[in-house]
């Protein structure tokens, strides 16, 4: 829990301050407005306590400004004997509550419980939502991915077959046979790209296999690593693995195909940030180990992180929606591998790997790392603790 | 109901030298799949059957007598599944090959689908379909071989 006391009476915010801090609540103090929103600029707040009686904007003409740009965060008013009217009326503003001065402790730490327990409430309607839309989303997806799935598979077996016929020795003195070869070599393989399109539909808002188990997550990291062995070696990426194996390294607890498919787009992601930024020094380090939430829950944790060129502030609220690329964020590649680059994202890696990591109960997300470059971090429940779910 | 399309058979092509003669029965609804790959089989000198339903599949198991039976998982009617079972109960040693647009096929193992001799994703990669159709005859020869040396 993190609390913000703005008041400018500092005999009375410090004390509180500081013994709110022995119980283990991470409190910072402001003395007016402006020291206020500068601190919330430096760093969120889940409840803030707000003096009335402020010098220059008084608490309830910061009140509603606080709201508009941090709706997460709760706020309860404090009040002197004088205004507790105001105290009342900003109580229509949005604030949770409101103290009257003199406060008690537990009448603060009551306040910030109440907090907690309605982020809490908040967090998992958030996700219940998301699933839901991921659910409809996954239908929709299916439907789509299997009604290509039907022409495509005639168009590719249509293509075969005049291939067949091309083949005949009747065929050989044809004139241009090998431009016929060529563009039904281009059908085919395009083909084949819409197929790995429509396999990937199939993966979103949904888990792939049925069978969960320990698992050896260096042995999936491994297979990923090799399905994409050529794009590493032709963009000339270093790769750091740093993935405990053998007896007492953390095991994750699902589907060892849905982790490899994770590995896989997390790892291709970090490809094509490193292609689009064009550096010479491409590096992706992946890393496991055992890590514990802020609830104090363990989780195994797989990072993986590259030297690209981050991802882009606009990007970050679609990180994870289907066909959703940033490569038109990230700057334009040089004209020469534009159409190319252009070709070949389709957007869903992201999704799909998330996804996968929900239908196990994990989690994935985003951010960049302090030294620059996009850091994706993988939590999956691990082995032995999951069975109490 | 009768068929609108009576099961077609595709006659052996230019390559039917380099193979032993094998019957080969295809069950899909979607005609132009079926009748594009019956094409490209018959080319390479297998005798193909097609038919467009699981029913349809059952009939021509018994009229056509193949050596191997290739069926869609999703048809209308009696499913590829059901049709597998139904096959597999009056032919045992009928190698059965699945084709499905889905690779997440719900094998526990009790599902009829564990006795498939296997099950492809579609789009077919032709050469892998014709090794796998190939090792399914094999397996059919030495199961139907097996079980005359047991009477």
């Amino acid at each position: 829990m993190r609390v913000l006391i703005v008041d400018d009476e500092a005999s009375f915010a410090e004390p509180l301050a500081e013994r709110l801090r022995l119980r283990g609540v991470d409190t910072v103090v402001a003395a007016d407005a402006d020291a206020a929103l500068a601190e919330l600029v430096h760093a969120p707040r889940d409840l803030i306590f707000l003096d009335v009686g402020l010098p220059g904007l008084d608490g309830v003409g910061l009140l509603p400004l606080l709201r508009e740009r941090y709706p997460q965060c709760e706020v309860v008013m404090l009040s002197g004997a004088g205004d507790v009217r105001k105290a009342v009326q900003a109580m229509r503003y949005g604030a949770l509550n409101w103290l009257s001065k003199p406060v008690s402790l537990e009448d603060v730490l009551a306040e910030c419980r109440k907090a907690t327990e309605r982020a809490t409430a908040r967090l998992e309607a958030q996700r219940l939502t998301e699933a839901a839309r991921w659910r409809m989303l996954g239908r929709v997806a299916e439907g789509v991915a299997h009604e290509v799935n039907n022409p495509l598979n005639i168009i590719v077996q249509a293509a075969g077959l005049i291939e067949d016929c091309l083949d005949t020795p009747q065929a050989s003195g044809l004139p241009e046979i090998d431009e016929a070869r060529e563009a039904l070599a281009a059908i085919s393989a395009q083909g084949l790209r819409i197929r790995e399109l429509t396999r990937k539909l199939l993966m979103v808002g949904h888990g792939m296999d049925f069978q969960e188990a320990p698992l050896d997550g260096a042995a999936c990291v491994r297979h990923a690593v090799e399905m994409l062995r050529k794009r590493l070696d032709d963009q000339k990426v270093q790769l750091e693995l740093s993935v405990p194996e053998g007896d007492g390294a953390p095991r994750p607890f699902g589907s060892a195909t849905e982790l490899q498919q994770i590995c896989l787009h997390l790892l291709e992601n970090a490809l094509d940030a490193l292609e689009i930024s064009g550096r010479a020094d491409g590096r992706i380090t992946v890393q496991a180990l055992k890590n514990q939430d802020a609830q104090g829950r363990d989780w195994y944790e797989l990072t993986v992180q590259d030297n690209g060129p981050g991802i882009a502030q606009e990007a970050f609220p679609h990180l994870f929606d289907p066909f959703f690329s940033t490569r038109s964020l990230q700057g334009e590649p040089k004209t020469a591998q534009k159409s190319r680059l252009l070709g070949r994202f389709a957007g869903l890696g992201l999704s799909v790997a998330r996804s996968l990591a929900h239908a196990r109960g994990g989690e994935l997300t985003g951010d960049n790392a302090s030294e620059g470059g996009a850091r994706f971090v993988l939590r999956l429940p691990l082995a032995g603790e999951s069975c109490e779910r | 109901m009768e068929a609108a399309f009576p099961p077609r058979t595709f006659a052996r092509g230019f390559h039917a030298e380099k193979l032993m003669t094998m019957r080969v029965l295809l069950a899909d609804d979607e005609r132009d799949f079926v009748d594009t790959l019956a094409e490209r089989l018959s080319l390479r000198g297998y005798e193909v059957t097609t038919v467009h339903n699981g029913a349809e599949a059952v009939r021509a198991a018994t009229s056509a007598r193949p050596d191997v039976a290739v069926l869609d998982l999703f048809m209308p009617g009696l499913p590829g599944d059901e049709t597998l079972r139904q096959l597999k109960v009056m032919y045992p040693d009928l190698p059965v090959i699945l084709l499905t647009g889905h690779e997440a096929v719900d094998d526990n193992g009790t599902s009829p689908v564990a006795k498939a001799f296997a099950c492809l994703t579609k789009p077919l990669a032709f050469k892998d379909f014709v090794a796998v159709l190939e090792a399914a005859a094999r397996a059919g020869r030495q199961a139907s071989e097996g079980g005359e040396d047991g009477q």
